[in-house]
């Protein structure tokens, strides 16, 4: 291993989904040198996520074509000399004093060391668990649509969307015109509740236009949408055979004996999103808890600067808030990120500043209308698995938490959870819903998992391979004292 | 009135709150366990797991020992699998200048009856197959040592003092605690008060802002450290590992994990778990060069230890009043005393007499010690911050160490005249202890080293400290012409600083290089003797350094030897 001076760049964007992509074009157009960085194969993130498939006349349903389409135009902009795009090159770790990226990609392990950052990485889906919920067969809406948009696959023939949120009928219509057989969508919020809060939407006639054109497909094709039910069980051997759903109560607690049973080879959760914020915290950018979504985010100012001088967040990184909202504020990180190095990005950043506030306002309204309900993990009964990595049950959460152990960062080493592969990107938000319900704790009052690298696994010679050049340092003589024995 | 009372009020939910908690409900007590944040979140939990006796400084030993016996049989008596693994402790030594100081200190530590011995490198190899023969040299070897899950550890002593009936008050900061009129203490947190004959303060460094309170200023510095873990692998080790050369440690979990780390000294004045990418690489890079394809494992998380330290190396066990019983400042040496521990403090508290194993912690031993910038834990600085403290064995200086042959000087006849330096290069180690001795003696520094004496490498396996020895010819003395020199009735020469020009005449003149030039005293400087009570024959381990008669050929074998290698000192 020999220190090497890290590669430089003036603006280093972490997610090449609609906000790092806007962002790059924007600083990009204004003279900066942009490094866009991202651990996927292609630019476009999730939403914009674009085929593998060679173009030859594959066809796909129309409620994606026109989303590759979008996808395709915005991207269109990443041609241009002043983006280095690197695509397959996970960066697993930040050093905020320095600015620097820890990477590792096709090239190897590197450091890259930045005058302005911008985390833009998006969000993860959130899942809820029950009796079944790691069967295969068993996924996430969000997934089947990839493999869907990416691959052109249907991940099975009869499908259940369970969960809450607007995903589960967009994605119920995109598989409905890829040919798949919908048994039912399931929508934890009643019907009476959807639509008194979908009236907040008054107004904002594009969501309710979608929204109403989903439905509209949707009791074309006589797609059963039970409103007020969760699933309560996968069933099936090794793979999914059916579903039990459930009616719920106001606060998302089953009701016994109100069990129907589903036959379906494929089950797609969705319980909406849950905004990426290993690197922030890594940096230690200060969070802040999202009320609208249930979920800690990175604080930004109205610029989108975060706590940490030079770093800023945009998109689902400092709160869910939907691929709109994701590229105004990737236009806006960009041009103040490019303005702030003296450059003139020709753009209005407050009038950007109003657009991104009213789409946040949407954004708030969307989330405040499906809440996840605290009642839902009565169904994660003792026996079910919460940790999937360290295969830890539920009855070993509430164990622990009987002792008192009522923090995330508590529950990591008595139980494992946590610390597998995974790192608790899966079960760290299960794990606050469950100590919320079992101990009358506050979501927010549940702090998350502390932040560390590596963001995620990565191999100790790319580790080792990264060493930034701070001039004389060496792990013999470390200015701080490492290398000193002690007895 | 108090929201609780109890016999007995513990503060911190570590390895000693939690396993004294154990030993007083044991015996019937009633005991309330106060915890800042969860059990074991501190140094405890976030430990390395070593488990070791090998490698302390001498008064801990004991301790250690009688601690490590504890362990085979906790799994069964905390009813909680601890995974421990008793398959021994190696320190690797990676380069030749380690071989030396080691084996010193090998012998050190069998002559306290520890089975330790050192091993040439096949026999490391032959033991861990996994480890790259390339990069090391040898090891020091206990086979009674090992590790265990620490929070396993933790968890198994709360659970059984919970089960004898101790009360618990986790996420629950104790803010003060305060004497009342009656005798008693009275604990108090924001949400809550408890009043108990006996406080033990057991909060690691947390302890140190309730000591201050309290009227007592506790000298600890938080030493950072910094674990990581790798994906779990095929079985590569059962031991325990450390290497001479720096912090790191490194053993595999019982889930097949890797997990390795090290210490970063800095004095931070606060309780400080980040994790860095420096340490991160150069850990890595570190324990990618002993662990055969360990590079090609991935790593999957990193987190922040605590070692809050004294500067000795050694806990404070004591009372600071009539009820509160300190017990910190464990030096990250506490996972593996703490079930010992536990069992002294309970029996302390409830015989009322300090069992005569913690008879070493005592506070008093920080009296005056002086306030110079010490780096904590066992440096060598720190162990010369008190003049009280000795060094390995604890005895006056002169007592035997087995692996020492005895010194040539012993055949000198010679009774009679001052005494003198007698330097032995084949007992020296090379460690510097003399250097580190002479600055805070003469200093009150441990910065300014390498003044008045200063130990010469011309090879991997000869070192020299090479000093003023005092000889009869006195060339300073006469060289100097503005009277900045002066000799007393025992004949040694010492510098008056007004008076010294920097003129350097006496340097030019002395043969074996016995004085130097301090820039920051604007004057030269050269042994005096420490008025009969050399600091770097106290402070010498490995007594190469002595002070006594010696006979003409033996003071000119020393001056021939100090002339050939005053070459290789270093200029300043």
């Amino acid at each position: 291993m020999t220190p090497q001076k890290p590669d430089t760049t003036e603006i280093a964007i972490v997610g090449a989904g609609p906000a790092g992509v806007a962002a790059a074009v924007i600083a990009a157009r204004a003279g900066a040198a942009v490094t866009l960085l991202d651990e996927n194969t292609n630019a476009g993130g999730q939403y914009y996520k674009q085929p593998t498939l060679a173009e030859s006349g594959h066809k796909y349903p129309n409620s994606l074509a026109s989303n590759i389409q979008q996808g395709r135009e915005l991207l269109a902009g990443l041609n241009h000399p002043g983006i280095d795009l690197q695509c397959d090159t996970l960066v697993w770790n930040v050093s905020p004093e320095e600015l620097v990226l820890y990477l590792c990609g096709p090239t190897g392990a590197r450091a890259l060391q930045a005058k302005r950052i911008i985390f833009s990485a998006g969000a993860y889906e959130r899942v809820m668990p029950f009796p079944g919920w790691t069967l295969p067969g068993v996924i996430m809406a969000g997934g089947a649509q990839l493999l869907l948009k990416a691959q052109g696959l249907l991940p099975g023939r009869r499908f259940l969307l369970a969960g809450t949120g607007p995903l589960l009928q967009l994605a119920a219509v995109q598989l409905l015109e890829a040919g798949a057989d919908i048994a039912a969508i399931v929508e934890l919020q009643p019907r009476a509740e959807f639509l008194r809060t979908a009236s907040k939407l008054w107004g904002h006639w594009d969501k309710l236009g979608q929204g109403i054109a989903n439905q509209k497909k949707l009791l074309q094709a006589k797609v059963p949408i039970k409103y007020g039910h969760t699933i309560a069980r996968a069933l099936g051997e090794n793979e999914v055979s059916g579903a039990v759903i459930m009616k719920v109560d106001g606060d998302g607690i089953p009701t016994p004996g109100s069990e129907t049973t589903l036959e379906v080879d494929s089950i797609c959760l969705n319980y909406g999103f849950i905004p990426a914020t290993e690197l922030p915290g890594i940096a230690g950018c200060t969070q802040y808890f999202d009320y609208n979504f249930g979920a800690f985010a990175t604080k930004t100012n109205e610029n989108l600067e975060t706590s940490v001088a030079g770093i800023f967040a945009a998109g689902e990184t400092c709160g869910i808030g939907g691929a709109d909202v994701a590229l105004l504020e990737g236009q806006l990180a960009g041009a103040v990120a490019a303005r702030q190095l003296g450059l003139d990005p020709e753009t209005d950043e407050a009038k950007l500043c109003q657009k991104q506030l009213q789409a946040r306002t949407v954004a708030a309204s969307l989330g405040k209308m499906f809440p996840v309900k605290p009642g839902l993990c009565a169904l994660a009964t003792d026996a079910v698995p919460v940790c999937r990595c360290e295969e830890i049950s539920a009855g070993e959460v509430r164990a622990a938490i009987r002792m008192g152990v009522v923090q995330l960062n508590q529950l990591k080493p008595w139980t494992r959870v946590g610390m597998g592969r995974c790192q608790g990107r899966i079960c760290g938000e299960i794990l606050r819903q469950i100590v919320a319900h079992e101990t009358g704790l506050a979501l927010q009052e549940i702090q998350p998992f502390t932040a560390r690298a590596p963001v995620k696994p990565v191999l100790l010679e790319e580790v080792g391979g990264a060493v930034a050049d701070t001039g004389e340092l060496t792990w013999e003589d470390h200015v701080g004292g490492y290398g000193v024995a002690r007895t | 009135m108090a929201d609780y009372q109890a016999d007995v009020i513990i503060v911190g939910g570590g390895i000693v709150g939690c396993a004294t908690a154990y030993h007083l409900t044991r015996a019937g007590a009633d005991v309330l366990l106060v915890e800042r944040d969860g059990i074991g979140s501190g140094a405890s939990g976030r430990a390395g797991g070593g488990v070791r006796q090998s490698a302390r400084v001498s008064e801990e030993i004991p301790l250690a020992k009688a601690s490590v016996a504890l362990f085979p049989g906790l799994s069964d008596e905390l009813g909680i699998d601890i995974e421990y693994i008793q398959a021994g402790n190696l320190r690797l030594a990676e380069s030749a200048d380690y071989r030396r100081p080691m084996q010193v200190d090998v012998a050190r530590q069998q002559s306290h009856g520890l089975d330790v011995s050192w091993l040439e490198v096949a026999d490391v190899v032959e033991i861990v197959p996994a480890l790259r023969w390339q990069n090391i040299v040898g090891a020091s070897f206990c086979a009674e040592d090992g590790h265990c899950n620490p929070f396993r550890l933790v968890t198994g002593f709360f659970n059984k003092a919970a089960q004898g009936g101790a009360r618990v008050l986790l996420n629950c900061e104790v803010q003060n605690i305060v004497q009342t009129d009656s005798g008693q203490a009275l604990v108090e947190t924001p949400s809550h008060t408890a009043r108990a004959p006996v406080v033990i303060l057991a909060a690691g460094f947390g302890s140190q802002a309730l000591c201050y309170q309290i009227g007592y200023d506790l000298p600890l510095a938080n030493v950072r450290y910094e674990s990581m873990i790798t994906e779990p692998l095929p079985p590569l080790f059962q031991q325990m590992f450390g290497v001479a050369s720096s912090d790191l440690f490194f053993r595999q979990t019982s889930n097949g994990g890797v997990h390795f780390g090290g210490g970063i000294l800095e004095e931070t004045g606060q309780e400080d778990i980040r994790t860095t990418s420096d340490n991160l690489q150069m850990a890595v890079a570190h324990i990618s060069q002993l662990v055969t394809d360990l590079e090609r494992a991935k790593l999957l998380r990193t987190w922040g230890g605590l070692d809050p330290s004294t500067p000795d190396g050694m806990p404070i066990i004591d009372y600071l009043n009539e009820s509160v019983l300190l017990a910190s400042g464990f030096c990250g040496h506490g996972l593996a005393t703490g079930p010992i521990v536990g069992h002294h403090l309970a029996q302390w508290v409830l015989e009322g007499t300090r069992p005569a194993a913690l008879a070493a912690f005592n506070r008093d031993r920080f009296d005056g010690w002086l306030q110079t910038k010490w780096t904590p834990s066992g440096s060598f600085a720190a162990v010369l911050a008190t003049e009280d403290t000795q060094i390995a064995g604890s005895g006056a200086p002169g007592e035997g160490i087995p692996f020492m042959t005895p010194p040539p000087y012993e055949d000198s006849d010679e009774t009679s005249g001052p005494r003198k330096l007698a330097i032995n290069p084949q007992m020296c180690t090379g460690c510097r202890m003399c250097e580190v001795a002479c600055a805070i003696k003469h200093e009150q520094a441990a910065t300014q080293v390498q003044l008045r004496i200063q130990v010469v490498y011309p090879s991997d396996d000869f070192f020299l400290p090479i000093v003023c020895i005092h000889c009869e010819e006195m060339h300073c003395l006469k060289a100097c012409t503005h009277e900045a020199m002066e000799i007393n009735e025992q004949g040694v020469v010492s510098v008056i600083r007004e008076n010294c020009t920097s003129c350097m005449e006496c340097i030019f003149v002395c043969p074996t290089g016995g004085i130097t030039h301090s820039p920051a005293k604007a004057a030269v400087v050269k042994c005096d003797l420490c008025d009969g009570d050399p600091a770097c024959v106290r402070y010498c381990p490995s007594q190469a350094i002595t002070f006594r008669h010696i006979d003409r050929p033996a003071y000119e074998k020393l001056a021939t030897l100090m002339t050939d290698y005053l070459p290789a000192r270093e200029t300043r």
